[in-house]
C-alpha cells in the first residue's frame, strides 16, 4: 500500500456561496442556482445549505426543487464568476505543493506526501482558513493515502469539515463505507452490487477479485482495488503541459422541448460549431461522432465511426444530422441534446483538394474573428432566431453556408 | 484536468448583453486593482460603501469588469467595458 498523503479540497455549495457573496441580500436564504435562465425549466446546478435543508439537491429539476422549497430564491448560473474564483483558489493552492490537480470547477487534489500526517492536517486547516478569509467561502477537505479515498473523506466531512484517514485507518474506513458512497459507483452499479448482497466495502473485500471480474469485467478489477485500499493514480504537477483531450462535447438542456426537425437541426449546428471550434483550437480531428438526446422518458445515445476524421463544423453537423435521421423511432420531443467528438487524430497538415484548402482557410478566418471579437460574432445564418425556447423563426433551408 | 473552455452557459448567438445605464465613476487604481469609489446616478452622487464581489468576463479581446457594490443601503452592479472604455450601472433589486 502507498504511503502517499493526498488532500482533496471540495468547495461547499460553490456556486450558491459565490452568489450569496455577490448578492448579500441572498445570504441566509434558501437559494437555487439554475443551470439556465428559466427558473421552472432547468436543473439545480447548486443550492445553498438553507435550500438543502428542504431536500433540494444538485441535478434536481427546478420544478421539483420549488415544490420542496417554494420560497427559495433563484439565480441563473454565471460561469464567469465561478471560473475566476476557481482560478484564484487554484493560484492560492500553488503555494502549498507543486503537485496540484483541478478535478472540476470546485474540486482540487494536492499531493503533500513530503509532509507528515499531522503537518498535512495543519496545512489543511490553513487552506480552509485562507479560503474563508480571501473568498468568503467554505471548503471541506479530505486527507487520505489515495485520491479516491481523499475525495470520499471530503464528501463525508461536508459541510465545512476536515476528515483525515491515515494509512492505518484506511482498511476500516473502506470496510464501513456503503458502496454507493464510492465515486464512480452510480445507482445502476449499486443496484447490481446490492443484488449480489454487496452493500459495503467489507462485502467487496470479502467476495474477492475473481468473483468481481466474473460479474463486472474490468470494473471488477477497479472495485477490488478500491476494496483493498489501492489507488495509485498520481496527482499531476500544476505546471505540467496539458494532456490532449480524449473527447470534446457540448450539450444543452432546453427551456421548452424541441418538436420540429428544423429546430433540432439548428441546435445540432450550434453544438457542432462549439465542438468544431474547440477541436480546431487543439488542432485535432475526430472520426467518431456521438449524439445524445433526452426526452422526458429516456436518454438516447448513438455513436458512429466515420472514415475521414474532421474538425469542420459543416461536416460534424452533417454527421450529427445523419445519426439523428437514422434514429428509429425518432423522439417526438427533445428536452436536451448534445454532441461529443471522440477518436482524435492530429489535424492533417494540408488538405489535398483546393476546395478543402479553401474551406480550412475560411474556418481559420472565422475562428480568428470570433476569438478577437467574441464568440458568435460570425455564425451560420441558419442559426438566426435560435433560442433556448426554440420559439424564434428559423429558415427552412436544409443546408447552411457561412 | 478540468477544462475552462467546457463552459455550460455559453452565450447564444441571439442573446444580447444588456450593460445598463452609462455613468460617471470615480475610481482608484490601487496596486494594480481597480477600485470604484463613487458614481453619479440621476444627477446624484453615490458614495460606494462596500464592494461585495468583483469578477470579469471576456468576450473576444473585450474584457468586462463587474463590481457588485452597496451605496446607502442599495445594491448596484457597476460594469466597466474595456472595449468602449465606459462604465455602466444596473440597480440590483434582485439578481
Amino acid at each position: 500500500m502507498s504511503q502517499r498523503i493526498i488532500l482533496h479540497i471540495d468547495m461547499d455549495a460553490f456556486f450558491a456561496s459565490i452568489e450569496q457573496a455577490a448578492y448579500p441580500f441572498l445570504k441566509g436564504k434558501p437559494l437555487i442556482v439554475g443551470s439556465r435562465g428559466n427558473k421552472y425549466r432547468t436543473v439545480v446546478a447548486s443550492c445553498s445549505y438553507e435550500a438543502k435543508a428542504y431536500g433540494v439537491c444538485s441535478g434536481m429539476p427546478t420544478q421539483q426543487a420549488f415544490r420542496l422549497c417554494p420560497e427559495a430564491e433563484f439565480v441563473s448560473a454565471d460561469s464567469a464568476k465561478y471560473l475566476l474564483c476557481s482560478e484564484q483558489i487554484f493560484d492560492l493552492l500553488k503555494n502549498f505543493s507543486k503537485k496540484i490537480q483541478q478535478a472540476s470547477i470546485d474540486e482540487f487534489y494536492l499531493d503533500v506526501s513530503f509532509l507528515k500526517l499531522d503537518e498535512a492536517v495543519l496545512l489543511a486547516k490553513q487552506i480552509k482558513r485562507q479560503i474563508r478569509e480571501k473568498f468568503s467561502l467554505c471548503a471541506s477537505i479530505g486527507i487520505a493515502p489515495g485520491k479516491i479515498f481523499a475525495k470520499i473523506a471530503a464528501k463525508l466531512s461536508k459541510p465545512d469539515g476536515l476528515l483525515c484517514v491515515s494509512h492505518q485507518e484506511l482498511e476500516d474506513f473502506i470496510h464501513n463505507l456503503p458502496v454507493d458512497r464510492i465515486p464512480g459507483i452510480g445507482p445502476k452499479l449499486t443496484k447490481r452490487l446490492n443484488l449480489l448482497s454487496i452493500t459495503t466495502g467489507a462485502d467487496l473485500a470479502q467476495v474477492g477479485l475473481e468473483f468481481l471480474i466474473q460479474h463486472f469485467g474490468k470494473i471488477g478489477i477497479w472495485l477490488w482495488q478500491i476494496s483493498q485500499g489501492i489507488d495509485e493514480e498520481e496527482v499531476d504537477y500544476w505546471d505540467a503541459p496539458d494532456k490532449p483531450p480524449k473527447s470534446i462535447g457540448h450539450s444543452y438542456t432546453l427551456e421548452n422541448p424541441l418538436r420540429s426537425n428544423t429546430h433540432v437541426f439548428q441546435w445540432l449546428l450550434l453544438l457542432s460549431e462549439m465542438v468544431g471550434h474547440r477541436m480546431r483550437q487543439h488542432k485535432l480531428e475526430s472520426s467518431t461522432c456521438c449524439l445524445w438526446l433526452s426526452n422526458y422518458e429516456e436518454d438516447i445515445l448513438r455513436q458512429k465511426n466515420f472514415h475521414v476524421p474532421t474538425n469542420d463544423t459543416a461536416v460534424l453537423y452533417q454527421r450529427a444530422r445523419y445519426i439523428y435521421q437514422m434514429l428509429s423511432p425518432r423522439p417526438l420531443c427533445i428536452r436536451a441534446l448534445g454532441i461529443v467528438a471522440k477518436g482524435f487524430l492530429p489535424e492533417t497538415v494540408e488538405p489535398l483538394l483546393p476546395v478543402d484548402q479553401r474551406q480550412r482557410r475560411l474556418l481559420a478566418a472565422i475562428d480568428r474573428v470570433n476569438t478577437r471579437f467574441g464568440e458568435w460574432t460570425l455564425y451560420p445564418a441558419f442559426l438566426l432566431g435560435i433560442s433556448t425556447t426554440a420559439s424564434g423563426r428559423a429558415s427552412d433551408s436544409q443546408f447552411f453556408t457561412y | 484536468m478540468f477544462n475552462y473552455q467546457a463552459r455550460w452557459d455559453r452565450v447564444l448567438p441571439s442573446n444580447k448583453l444588456y450593460k445598463g445605464e452609462p455613468i460617471e465613476v470615480l475610481i482608484k487604481f490601487s496596486y494594480g486593482k481597480i477600485v470604484p469609489l463613487a458614481f453619479s446616478l440621476q444627477q446624484k452622487r453615490m458614495k460606494i460603501d462596500r464592494i461585495y464581489y468583483s469578477w470579469k468576463k471576456r468576450q473576444g479581446l473585450r474584457e468586462l469588469f463587474y463590481f457588485n457594490v452597496s451605496c446607502a443601503g442599495e445594491f448596484f452592479c457597476l460594469l466597466w467595458d474595456t472595449m468602449d472604455q465606459r462604465w455602466y450601472v444596473k440597480i440590483l433589486n434582485s439578481p
